[in-house]
C-alpha cells in the first residue's frame, strides 16, 4: 500500500492527532514536509498519491480551470463556503480521485472496432472532445509545463462532476470506455490483459513528455475520424477564459 | 547537515510557493509532516535545529515562560496573535539564536543574558532622538498608552500628575508630530502611504491587508495587549446583562428595542463607538458597522461618549474596558454584563469576559529601505512587549499579555 494514501488515512480518522486545525491549507502543507523528506532520502518525487501533479488536474477539471498558479487546497476553498465544507469536499474528490488513479480496466468494456461502426450523429458526440480541444491548445499543455498525464486526469475530474450533477451523457460514458479500446487496439496491446490505462499504454509508447501528447492526439484525431466523423479545430476562445472568473466569484452552497 | 533548515530558508524566500501562505500553523504542519517521515523512516526526529529542545528553551526564554509546557510554536502564536506576524517572529527568532550558538552550553542564564545584550531587546535603554524616533499614529481608544509610551522613551518620563502626557507637552517638546491621532482609517492609509509607521489599532481586517499587499507592502500586527468591549447604561435602565448573540445584534442594528433583551418597549440609542473600535467589534463579532468607516473628524480625547449615557436612560454606549479602568464610570451609569460576567477588572484580566480583543502595534514590513530605520521601528516595537512597556499598558487600562520576560 503506497505510504502518502496510509498516512492521509490516518489524518482523515484523526485530524487532530496530525494538524492544528481540520484545515486543506495545513494538511496540504504537512504532506508537503511528508513528501519532501522522502524526496530527500530517494529521490522520489512524491508518492503515488500525489504523483506529478495528478491529483491538481483532477480538482481542476472537477471545478473547470486551468492554467492557474493556485493550489489545490486554495481551490477547494475557495469553492466552499467554510473550513469544514471544504475539508469534507476534499475528502469526497480524494476518493473519486483514487477510484480512477487505481480503478483497472482488465479488459475494455467495449471492444474495437464497435459491430455498429458508423459514424455517429452530431448530438451523440461527447462534450469532452470540446474539453480536449481545449486543452490541445492551451499553452499550459502544449508548451510541457503541465505534464501529459494531467490530461486524463483533468477530464476524468470534469466527468466526475457532470456525473454528480446527473449531466453526463451517455456519450461520454462510451468515449471514455471505447478510447480505452481504441488505443488498446491502436497500439495492439489488447491481449495484455488489459492492466494498463490508455494514457499508461501511450506513455509507454511515447520518447518524452512531449511526445506523449503529440501521440496521445494524434490517435484521438484517428479515433474522431473512425467513431464519430469529427475533426477538431482550433477554439475561438478557450473556456478557461472564463472559468477563472467563476472560480474567485462563485461559491457553492 | 540539517535539511529541514535548508528547507526553512527556502520557504523563507517564498513562502506562497512553497507551503501555501507564510503564516506559522502552515509552516508548523510543514515541519510536522517532514518529521513524521523522517521519524517513520529513521525512527528518530534526527539533529533538526527547531526540534532541539534548546530552540524550544530559548523560545522560552526569550518570553519568560516555560515552554516545554506549551511548545514554542503555540508560544509565537499567542504572543504575535497573527499567524503572519508569527511567522516572521519565528525567523527573527530563529536568526537570534543561531547567532549566539555558541553561548549555548549557558542555557537559560546565558539566552537571557544574550537577548538583554541584544539590540533589539534593549528598546529602553537606547537613548532616542527626533532622528530615529518612528511616527505613531494610534486610535483613539489607545492614545492614552500611546502618550505614556512616548512620555516614557522620549521625554524621561516627565509625565503629568495624572500619569499621562498633555498634547501641550508633547508639543512643547516638539514631539507632537511624531503621535497623532487622525482616525484609525486614516492611520491606516498613512501607513501604506509612508507618512507613519506603527498604528496601534485593533486587528486589521482582511481588506486593509490587500490593499497593502496591492501596494507592495506586506503589513505586520504585533500583538502587544489586550482590551475589552464594554456597553455602558443609564442607571435607570432595567437590562442588566446581554447575551453574546444580543450584544451582536445590537452592534448590528437588528435588534433596536430594549424590549427584546428584557428591558422598557423603548427604542435603544446606540451611541457612536469610540475610534478604533470598530475593527474590535469586526474582530469579535466578524462584521464593522457601516458608519463608523465613514467617519473623518476625530475629536481630542474625551470622555464625551459616556456624558451622553447620563442624560439619555436609553442609550448603549460602547466603549473599551481600558476607559472605564483609566477613567471610572459617571454617576448615572453603569456597565451591562455579558453571558453572566460583569466587566470588572478580575472578569477581563482573568478572561472570564467574553468581549476581548487585541491590542496591536501594525507596521509595514517591507516599506524602509533603510535598515536602521526599520529596526528601529522593530525595537520600538518590541518595548511595548517588553515588561516596562507592559506596565504601561496596563496603567494606561488596558490588560498586559503577562508574557513579557520577566513575567
Amino acid at each position: 500500500m503506497d505510504y502518502g494514501f496510509i498516512r492521509l488515512n490516518e489524518i482523515r480518522e484523526n485530524p487532530e492527532r496530525y494538524l492544528r486545525e481540520k484545515s486543506l491549507w495545513l494538511l496540504s502543507a504537512y504532506m508537503h514536509g511528508y513528501f519532501e523528506r522522502q524526496n530527500q532520502i530517494d529521490g522520489s518525487l512524491q508518492s503515488e498519491v500525489w504523483s506529478s501533479g495528478d491529483f491538481q488536474a483532477f480538482v481542476e477539471g472537477y471545478y473547470r480551470t486551468c492554467g492557474t498558479p493556485l493550489g489545490w487546497s486554495f481551490i477547494i476553498e475557495r469553492k466552499c463556503v467554510g473550513k469544514d465544507a471544504a475539508w469534507d469536499k476534499f475528502w469526497e474528490l480524494f476518493d473519486k480521485y483514487w477510484d480512477v488513479k487505481t480503478a483497472r480496466p482488465y479488459g475494455a468494456a467495449r471492444a474495437w472496432p464497435p459491430a455498429d461502426n458508423r459514424p455517429r450523429p452530431r448530438w451523440a458526440r461527447s462534450e469532452l472532445f470540446g474539453i480536449l480541444r481545449d486543452m490541445r491548445f492551451d499553452p499550459h499543455y502544449y508548451d510541457w509545463s503541465k505534464p501529459f498525464v494531467s490530461i486524463p486526469y483533468h477530464i476524468y475530474g470534469y466527468y466526475a462532476r457532470q456525473q454528480e450533477k446527473g449531466k453526463a451523457t451517455k456519450a461520454d460514458g462510451r468515449f471514455l470506455a471505447e478510447f480505452q479500446a481504441f488505443v488498446e487496439w491502436r497500439h495492439g496491446t489488447r491481449h495484455d490483459g488489459g492492466r494498463a490505462r490508455w494514457w499508461e499504454i501511450i506513455i509507454r509508447n511515447s520518447r518524452d513528455d512531449s511526445d506523449a501528447f503529440h501521440e496521445f492526439y494524434r490517435i484521438l484525431d484517428e479515433y474522431l475520424e473512425k467513431a464519430v466523423g469529427a475533426v477538431m479545430e482550433k477554439p475561438v476562445r478557450t473556456r478557461w477564459d472564463f472559468d477563472d472568473e467563476a472560480l474567485f466569484f462563485k461559491k457553492e452552497g | 547537515m540539517d535539511y529541514l533548515y535548508e528547507q526553512l530558508k527556502l520557504i523563507k524566500g517564498l513562502p506562497a510557493l512553497r507551503i501555501g501562505e507564510g503564516t506559522l500553523p502552515t509552516l508548523e504542519a510543514f515541519i510536522s509532516g517532514y518529521c513524521d517521515r523522517q521519524r517513520e523512516i529513521f525512527g528518530a526526529n534526527g539533529s533538526n535545529i527547531v526540534l532541539a529542545p534548546e530552540f524550544q528553551d530559548f523560545v522560552g526564554t526569550y518570553y519568560g515562560v516555560d515552554a516545554s509546557k506549551s511548545g514554542w510554536v503555540s508560544l509565537i502564536m499567542n504572543r504575535c496573535g497573527d499567524g503572519h506576524a508569527a511567522f516572521f517572529k519565528f525567523y527573527e527568532l530563529l536568526d537570534v539564536y543561531l547567532d549566539n550558538k555558541g553561548v549555548k552550553a549557558e542555557k537559560l542564564a546565558g539566552y537571557r543574558h544574550v537577548l538583554d545584550k541584544s539590540g533589539a531587546r534593549d528598546f529602553h535603554a537606547k537613548r532616542w532622538s527626533g532622528e530615529t524616533l518612528p511616527r505613531f499614529d494610534s486610535a483613539k481608544v489607545f492614545y492614552g498608552f500611546a502618550s505614556d509610551f512616548l512620555s516614557d522613551a522620549y521625554l524621561e518620563n516627565r509625565a503629568n500628575a495624572h500619569g499621562g502626557v498633555s498634547a501641550a507637552l508633547l508639543s512643547e517638546a516638539g514631539l507632537s508630530r511624531y503621535l497623532a491621532c487622525p482616525g484609525v482609517a486614516k492611520a491606516f492609509e498613512k501607513l501604506a502611504d509612508g507618512r507613519t509607521d506603527i498604528v496601534l489599532s485593533a486587528r486589521t481586517n482582511e481588506a486593509q491587508r490587500l490593499a497593502a499587499v496591492g501596494r507592495g507592502l506586506e503589513m505586520r500586527s504585533d500583538l502587544i495587549a489586550k482590551d475589552a468591549l464594554v456597553f455602558v447604561v443609564s442607571a435607570e435602565n432595567p437590562v442588566k446583562n446581554l447575551t453574546m448573540g444580543e450584544a451582536k445584534m445590537i452592534c448590528s442594528r437588528d435588534l433596536t428595542n430594549w424590549r427584546e433583551v428584557g428591558g422598557r418597549d423603548e427604542p435603544i440609542h446606540f451611541h457612536q463607538l469610540e475610534d478604533g473600535l470598530e475593527f474590535a467589534v469586526q474582530e469579535i463579532f466578524g462584521f464593522v458597522p457601516a458608519e463608523m468607516i465613514m467617519r473623518e473628524e476625530i475629536p481630542e480625547v474625551s470622555s464625551e461618549p459616556l456624558r451622553s449615557v447620563v442624560d439619555d436612560k436609553n442609550a448603549l454606549c460602547c466603549v473599551a474596558f481600558s476607559r472605564i479602568a483609566r477613567d471610572g464610570t459617571h454617576d448615572g451609569t453603569r456597565t451591562l454584563s455579558v453571558d453572566g460576567a460583569a466587566a470588572t477588572d478580575g472578569n477581563v484580566t482573568g478572561g472570564l469576559y467574553p468581549l476581548m480583543f487585541g491590542v496591536y502595534a501594525v507596521t509595514a514590513t517591507n516599506r524602509h529601505s533603510d535598515g536602521c530605520k526599520a529596526r528601529n521601528i522593530r525595537e520600538v516595537v518590541e518595548g511595548m512587549s517588553c515588561p516596562r512597556g507592559q506596565a504601561l499598558l496596563k496603567k494606561a487600562g488596558h490588560v498586559p499579555l503577562n508574557l513579557g520576560r520577566d513575567g
